[in-house]
């Protein structure tokens, strides 16, 4: 069953070699809040997918900058946030395209909107971006008497 | 595990073992053994997935830049091994319509 956790938040910087622990630490958090392996790692990609929007257009490849990043489960649902310093995010960037144009690039918001049931980008007065997520935690269910 | 990019020729065939998570931080390497690969001019070339665990965009975006090549010469492209998660990817963006994916590697070489 889905659990309330306590929320984990800290910043990361804006190097792709630290993209796979953000992604540890978040199937982490989401696996503890009960959800299948399954829709964790959808949320895995899409924060995946956003942070790497944030290291090539927000910090334009700078590997210094700052990434905060906020992950909590209410116990129904699972909230993240991920906030940037950088450049506004390009009205391109934040459309999905025609995906039945093959080429590479511009399938991160596609892949995000696809995974998560909410995305939305906000822009701060301070600058930056504040992308905020959501997924609804559907658990796995509880093995039948007698199985254990 | 750690994360190795490596071809090996078998006759004309060319087979890309990608070992480790494919992600911006290394997809611009992959990218550049599929230029490699592609400019030593082979009949086939299998990109073998069997022990990359995770992908994202940026490894499907080298995926769809190496397609663009082999397509010029006419060379067939086979991703083989892809585990389910990997492969999701694929089709969250509608992209496993477009690539011969293949079981295995011996698939791939049969």
């Amino acid at each position: 069953m889905p659990f309330a956790l306590e929320p984990m938040t800290w910043t990361c910087l804006s190097d792709p070699n630290l993209l796979g622990e953000v992604r540890r630490k978040l199937a982490q958090y989401a696996s503890e809040a009960g959800m299948v392996e399954e829709q964790a790692d959808c949320l895995v990609l899409a924060a995946d997918e956003a942070l790497t929007n944030i290291i090539r257009h927000a910090y334009e490849g700078a590997t210094d900058q700052p990434i905060d990043i906020y992950i909590h489960s209410d116990g129904t649902e699972l909230h993240l946030t991920l906030r940037d310093y950088g450049q506004p995010v390009p009205r391109e960037i934040i459309h999905s395209r025609d995906l039945d144009d093959i080429r590479p690039g511009g399938l991160g918001v596609h892949i995000m909107t696809t995974c998560m049931d909410s995305v939305e980008f906000q822009h701060p007065d301070e600058g930056g971006t504040k992308l905020v997520m959501s997924k609804r935690i559907e658990a796995a269910p509880l093995p039948a008497e007698g199985t254990l | 595990m750690s994360n190795t990019i490596t071809t090996e020729w078998k006759e004309k065939t060319a087979i890309i073992h990608v070992v480790g998570d494919i992600d911006l931080s290394r997809s611009a390497g992959l990218q550049a053994v599929c230029n490699a690969v592609v400019k030593k001019k082979p009949d086939r070339v299998i990109v073998d997935f069997s022990e990359v665990p995770y992908m994202d965009s940026s490894g499907v975006a080298s995926m769809v830049k190496l397609l663009s090549h082999t397509k010029k010469t006419n060379t067939p492209l086979l991703l083989a091994a892809m585990s389910a998660r990997v492969r999701a990817v694929l089709q969250i963006t509608r992209l496993d319509r477009v690539f011969t994916l293949k079981e295995t590697v011996e698939d791939a070489l049969s």
